[in-house]
């Protein structure tokens, strides 16, 4: 436990009582004491026979006809996505504290056998990240069948292939994610492979702009000249954008307000850039 | 791990009604996308899903909501699904539990709503919470060890699971230090995890 103050609060963190900030904090503890993992470990387990004392509720038929009926538009998530490959769109306050954390999927798989089950349930934490990534791209998903959500994807075929770009950034082994406040509202979180030369925007609560303007991307190289990387629209919640053509290795990424249809270079102030050194 | 505490609640209880046999392996069948096993697992498991779900959301609709996000994760995260890390149950149940929670906190008229309601009328909640849990044949042994907690430890571990309010929620209705209440739901979850035999 790196200073204790947190090593109290696993009820806390088994319970779901903690906020963002607090459960970030106590994660980065986590990562570091094999001895809290086991407890937190035990804790969710009892947690869970809290949730089986529950009477069982039949939800209504309609439910699962609903469910079983997005299955064919719901793309499974490949088994060897890095561990926790949405978190920015959790926590995007976080991203220093993930770059930091980056090396420890590297550590992960040299852990011995014998690292006990709860070190390796913990330190990959397959719940918690990965449920929260997964309801980001699920909302995503989700969304374009309900409303409208990626509107420039507006075929599931386009939506899942948004997800797969970003399921094989996340697979290389250079990936990396930056964060940044957009100046007009919301936040864009830039995760990108240098290696692929690929980029993947996720824009969280980006104001929405009227049907005849449009949000679009740009690769800045070094001297300052801008590529157009696709455009893209945003329904205030959430958004997921491959970027297209290639990324070149510390470009910044841009993105400004366009008219309709995008333009061939930029004609306003970019609302964030991204510098991806 | 939970299979263990389960083996020993099925002296008292039919485990089949608490944890389905054959879940794991349902769900290794899902992973390679196969939607007559998703159908399965669901019907195995929707029913302690949603009741869990509709016990922190109280709203129909919203929990119906929050159900068809947790199956939808389900199924979209079946290949990272690591029997030795745990079992289905736990899985499902941990995550259906933590998308409830996500909901009410991303609602902030449930946030103001709470706000509004004195201690008084969160005993009741509580109360009934517990009494439901206490009552209950079926799990009979969760409910005992429940009862074995303290007083406040039992209120902040309630208040904290099945009301889905947030340890500095807890800590303004039982109007006690924040600190105390972390403490509360840690050694009131160990406590629990004692009575119930839960090791890893």
């Amino acid at each position: 436990m790196s200073d204790g103050r947190n090593s109290a609060a696993s009820g806390s963190y088994v319970l779901n009582a903690m906020d963002e900030a607090e459960r970030e904090e106590f994660e980065a503890e986590l990562a570091q004491s094999p001895e809290l993992r086991n407890e937190v470990t035990e804790l969710t387990d009892t947690a869970v026979l809290l949730g089986l004392a529950v009477n069982p509720v039949t939800p209504p038929p309609a439910l699962k006809q609903n469910i079983m009926a997005r299955l064919s538009q719901t793309p499974q998530l490949p088994k060897d996505v890095a561990s926790e490959p949405f978190a920015p769109v959790r926590t995007l306050r976080a991203v220093p504290a993930l770059e930091s954390e980056e090396p420890r999927q590297d550590v992960a798989p040299t852990l011995s056998p014998a690292a006990t089950k709860a070190q390796a349930r913990w330190y990959s934490r397959p719940v918690f990240g990965i449920a929260a990534a997964a309801a980001a791209v699920a909302l995503i998903i989700g969304g374009v069948t309900t409303s409208n959500l990626l509107t420039q994807s507006s075929t599931n075929t386009a939506a899942s292939q948004q997800a797969d770009a970003l399921a094989t950034i996340n697979t290389a082994s250079d990936v990396r994610r930056v964060a940044r406040s957009v100046s007009t509202g919301g936040t864009a979180t830039l995760v990108w492979s240098n290696k692929l030369g690929k980029s993947v925007l996720i824009g969280t609560n980006l104001k929405s702009l009227p049907s005849d303007k449009t949000y679009e991307l740009w690769y800045i190289n070094a001297g300052g000249h801008a590529t157009p990387a696709g455009t893209f629209e945003s329904n205030g919640k959430s958004t997921l954008q491959a970027l297209t053509g290639t990324m070149g290795k510390g470009d910044t990424v841009g993105v400004t307000v366009e008219p309709a249809g995008g333009s061939k270079q930029p004609t306003t102030t970019p609302v964030v850039a991204i510098q991806s050194a | 791990m939970l299979e263990a505490v389960t083996s020993e609640i099925d002296k008292d209880t039919d485990v089949d009604d608490i944890v389905p046999a054959g879940l794991n392996e349902i769900l290794g069948r899902v992973a390679e996308g196969d939607q007559a096993a998703f159908g399965q697992l669901y019907d195995q498991t929707s029913g302690r899903v949603f009741g869990l779900v509709r016990r922190l959301l109280k709203d129909s609709a919203q929990s119906e909501e929050v159900t068809q996000e947790i199956f939808l994760e389900v199924w979209q995260n079946a290949k990272r699904y690591d029997p030795s890390k745990g079992s289905a149950t736990t899985w499902i149940l941990t995550m259906a539990h933590r998308r409830a929670v996500d909901r009410i906190r991303s609602s902030q008229s449930t946030r103001d709503r709470d706000q509004k309601i004195g201690l008084r009328d969160l005993e009741t909640e509580y109360d009934s919470v517990s009494e439901s849990v206490e009552i209950r044949v079926e799990h009979e042994r969760v409910g005992e060890a429940l009862k074995r907690l303290t007083e406040l430890q039992r209120q902040a571990v309630t208040l904290a699971y099945y009301g889905g309010y947030s340890h500095s929620e807890v800590a303004q209705m039982l109007k006690v230090p924040i600190g105390t209440v972390k403490t509360r739901l840690r050694d009131g979850m160990i406590r629990l995890r004692d009575e119930l035999g839960v090791t890893s």
